[in-house]
């Protein structure tokens, strides 16, 4: 898992805190359990709400209680929140930091600076990482049993949930500003999984990138699944609503928050993608 | 050059452009191919026909419509205030349009009537026009012209950046460099038929005005009398460009320097007279907004790259080679 | 025939009274000086009969419609602008505006450009940018343009401005000229000589009224050059015309 547990020991005290962890690691295998437990991002909240001991996790993030991007806004709202500023963060004196690797470096630089340690995990770009998270989580909370038993169950219950498909349906991926998932993406194993041949491979887009409108419709998919438009309004989701891309949305397969993060609820949006699979081929 | 000489020319320039800018996109489709699906069109659902029609045209449309507007509504602001520094970009009416513009989009009111966009846009432009003209009206000399476009820029440009900052949509706040840019990627009809009508309502008042802004080469005193009826004009002259510059900046933001230099560059070929600039400004306008168009699809094919940011390449060091000419006058 | 009725006129300004009660009327063929000290209300003058500036009391100008105003009276304002650097011919051409249908000049619109340009003598220059000519050259090419809207009426702001003497005096008899024609000139300047000497009637204005108004001769006396502007001179008729010369600055 991207060698993560190293990435977070960074910080004034860098040296001593390596060995000391060298140290837990050596002695048991993981991570001495921390007691206090504040996540600052939106997946390492959900992955931690579902390892962490009762009372160990102090606060989540505030989009944890979103339900436009969180699959736990009924749990979240058992924790405090932050909006994942060193300050507030600081205050709950956490003996742990989750956090992503995409979290602004100041913060975890400035929390860092103050002694906390903080462990960074990379957000899940394969359906493989998502047990990978579990695990690491697992460990990171110090209950490593129960990470890998879910992540065991996870990928049980994937590898069932796997289609035997004969003809893959063509399906694009669309997201704001243009932008798809290619084969190499969290969504774009999604598809597969589900039993969809992904267009982005066809123009060469193996991760996510940017499909011009114009090479979207030439491709001319058999569906496009677009995100949910946010409220308010913005200009880089009117591309979703451009009327060329009308008659290419089939069903109404939206990317919700089951995509965001690699959590087992993933296994929820891929069977909601098959039955739409299903549902277009007996059209 | 005589007049419909050069006017012939000009529209000849953008006809070749807007052709071109038909045929430039990332799905490589044949010469033929394209243009009879443009024209004739496919069976239903034919993608190149959906290219052709939903994707290509409208971008075309609107490089053309929104050069001419910034063009035209250049020449006329620095007709009626006699000062070539007069641009909607650089005195701050292409901000205040997008700021309205913005306003209409995260306060909800641009879905709730399809008019509320591009008023609001003209709403934004026309305080934004009144306001300089009351401050740095033809008296007040190009200093205090360029220091209230500073100013009302700046205010409007920061206003901008607060409402799209407090919107719910994450996406938003991104925005501000499209609005503060501009571009015309992946626009569709729908924003053609909500520019449309303002820009050519505007562009009818503007190029009505030829004969006002002649009479006010010899000042405001002796435009008087010779007829001209100055307030109407000024009315009139802030209706239309508000009208064409709101229009344009809903649409595809703001794009500045258009309205600079277009004009300068024509000034001399129609003998300087500020009526016979006004078509001209608007076919030299469209034309520079098409190739600016088509530049950033050959140059950075697989990125969003802003309008602004090549018409402002351009017009900079215009505008830097404008103020030395006039660095007398200005100090 | 009366070209211009002013009765009773009036102008305000930041609670001031900058003109006062003014009335005078203006025939054909007449050339009027108005003469006057610095800020005594001569521009301000023009401008209320024109109906440029707001004033109080009667003109017949200003009760005119804008465009019918502009043919019955041509104004050569004071500041001598060219904002845009447009051929002489263009700029003559706009005395033609007042005068133009929906499709612009036509051949009579062409000949009265020719005939002013000739009239300033400045054909030969027709082509060159007006904001590249010289000071004088530009002051004539402005009075062209006044020429070229071929009105009864002229009213010229210190038209001679700036000129070198000949100029000024070619000016004055173009004036002279327009108004063996017919036509009525009102006009303010400075130079008590060429007013004397050039024009028909004389209208002083001090600190906002009218206090002369007449024939130079019974116009420009001893009494008034003292009251008004503070000097004495010379006033002769000689066999070369009327000879005015300023002498001297009177004390207080």
């Amino acid at each position: 898992m991207r060698a993560a547990t190293a990435r977070f020991m960074s910080g004034s005290m860098r040296g001593f805190k390596r060995l000391a962890l060298g140290l837990c690691l050596i002695a048991g295998g993981a991570w001495a359990e921390p007691a206090r437990v504040v996540s600052i991002n939106l997946c390492t909240d959900q992955l931690a709400m579902m390892l962490a001991d009762p009372g160990q996790l102090v606060a989540v993030s505030h989009l944890a209680r979103d339900r436009r991007s969180s699959t736990m806004v009924a749990q979240a709202k058992a924790y405090s929140i932050t909006y994942g500023r060193a300050e507030e963060v600081f205050l709950k004196a956490p003996d742990l930091v989750l956090a992503g690797t995409y979290t602004t470096q100041a913060t975890v630089d400035l929390l860092q600076g103050l002694g906390v340690e903080v462990a960074l995990l990379a957000p899940p770009s394969s359906l493989a990482d998502v047990g990978d998270n579990l695990r690491e989580v697992g460990r990171l909370l110090g209950h490593p049993a129960r990470g890998e038993a879910m992540a065991a169950a996870f990928e049980a219950d994937l590898a069932a949930l796997r289609a035997d498909v004969v003809r893959r349906p063509r399906a694009a991926l669309y997201y704001a500003n243009g932008y798809t998932g290619g084969d190499r993406s969290l969504a774009g194993e999604i598809l597969v999984a589900a039993g969809f041949a992904n267009v982005a491979a066809e123009v060469d887009l193996t991760d996510a990138g940017r499909l011009p409108l114009e090479q979207l419709i030439q491709a001319a998919p058999d569906t496009v699944i677009t995100g949910r438009p946010y409220p308010g309004n913005s200009r880089a989701e009117e591309i979703l609503a451009h009327p060329a891309l009308d008659g290419l949305r089939r069903g109404g397969a939206v990317t919700d928050a089951d995509w965001v993060c690699g959590t087992p609820h993933v296994l929820r949006a891929i069977a909601g993608l098959a039955d739409e699979r299903r549902a277009l081929e007996a059209e | 050059m005589t007049q419909p000489l050069l006017l012939g020319l000009l529209a000849i320039l953008v006809a070749a452009l807007f052709a071109a800018s038909l045929l430039i996109g990332p799905a490589a489709l044949g010469l033929v191919e394209s243009l009879s699906a443009l024209v004739a069109g496919g069976p239903e659902g034919d993608a190149v026909t959906l290219i052709m029609r939903e994707v290509r045209l409208p971008r075309a449309v609107l490089g053309l419509l929104i050069g001419a507007a910034l063009g035209l509504a250049g020449a006329a602001m620095q007709g009626f205030l006699r000062n070539p520094l007069a641009e909607p970009g650089l005195i701050g009416t292409s901000g205040s349009a997008a700021l309205g513009a913005v306003i209409a989009l995260q306060t909800g009111l641009a879905g709730a009537h399809v008019l509320a966009l591009p008023g609001l846009a003209l709403l934004g432009a026309l305080i934004s026009v009144a306001l300089i003209l009351a401050i740095a009206g033809p008296r007040g000399g190009s200093l205090t012209l360029i220091l209230a476009g500073i100013a009302v820029s700046a205010f409007a440009g920061a206003l901008t950046s607060l409402v799209l900052n407090l919107s719910p949509n994450p996406f938003a706040a991104s925005e501000i460099v499209f609005w503060m840019l501009g571009s015309l990627t992946d626009r569709s009809m729908v924003h053609v038929w909500i520019a449309a009508p303002f820009i050519l309502l505007g562009g009818l008042v503007l190029l009505g005005l030829g004969r006002g802004l002649d009479a006010l080469t010899l000042g405001e005193d002796a435009a008087a009398a010779l007829g001209v009826d100055l307030s109407r004009l000024r009315l009139w002259l802030i209706f239309g460009t508000a009208a064409m510059v709101g229009g344009a900046t809903a649409v595809a933001g703001a794009i500045g320097f258009v309205g600079l230099v277009v004009p300068h560059i024509l000034r001399p070929l129609v003998g300087a007279r500020p009526s016979a600039l006004l078509p001209a400004s608007a076919l030299g306008g469209a034309a520079m907004i098409l190739a600016a168009d088509i530049a950033v699809r050959i140059i950075a094919p697989d990125r969003d790259l802003k309008l602004g940011v090549l018409t402002a390449l351009i017009g900079a060091p215009f505008f830097l080679h404008l103020i030395w000419r006039m660095r007398r006058q200005l100090a | 025939m009366s070209l211009l009725s002013v009765h009773g006129m009036g102008v305000r300004r930041d609670g001031r009274d900058v003109l006062t009660d003014v009335s005078f009327d203006l025939a054909a063929s007449e050339v009027v000086g108005l003469i006057g000290p610095n800020g005594a209300g001569k521009t301000t003058l023009l401008r209320a009969a024109l109906g440029l500036q707001p004033a109080t009391g009667g003109s017949s100008l200003r009760d005119l419609a804008p465009a019918a105003r502009a043919r019955q009276a041509a104004f050569l304002p004071q500041s001598r602008e060219v904002a845009w650097p447009v051929s002489v011919e263009m700029l003559v051409a706009l005395g033609r505006s007042p005068h133009l249908g929906p499709g612009g000049m036509n051949a009579d619109d062409r000949a009265a450009v020719d005939r002013a340009l000739d009239r300033m003598e400045i054909a030969a220059l027709r082509h060159r940018p007006a904001t590249e000519l010289s000071g004088g050259e530009q002051a004539r090419a402005l009075i062209a343009r006044v020429l070229a809207q071929e009105t009864p009426l002229i009213l010229a702001d210190e038209p001679t401005a700036g000129l070198d003497p000949g100029a000024q005096i070619a000016t004055m008899e173009v004036f002279a000229g327009l108004a063996s024609e017919g036509r009525g000139i009102l006009v303010s300047m400075h130079d008590l000589g060429l007013a004397a000497r050039h024009c028909t009637r004389i209208l002083v204005v001090a600190d906002g009224r009218l206090v002369a108004d007449g024939a130079p001769l019974d116009v420009l006396t001893p009494g008034l050059l003292a009251g008004v502007f503070g000097i004495t001179a010379r006033f002769e008729v000689t066999n070369a015309g009327p000879v005015f010369q300023a002498l001297s600055v009177l004390p207080g």
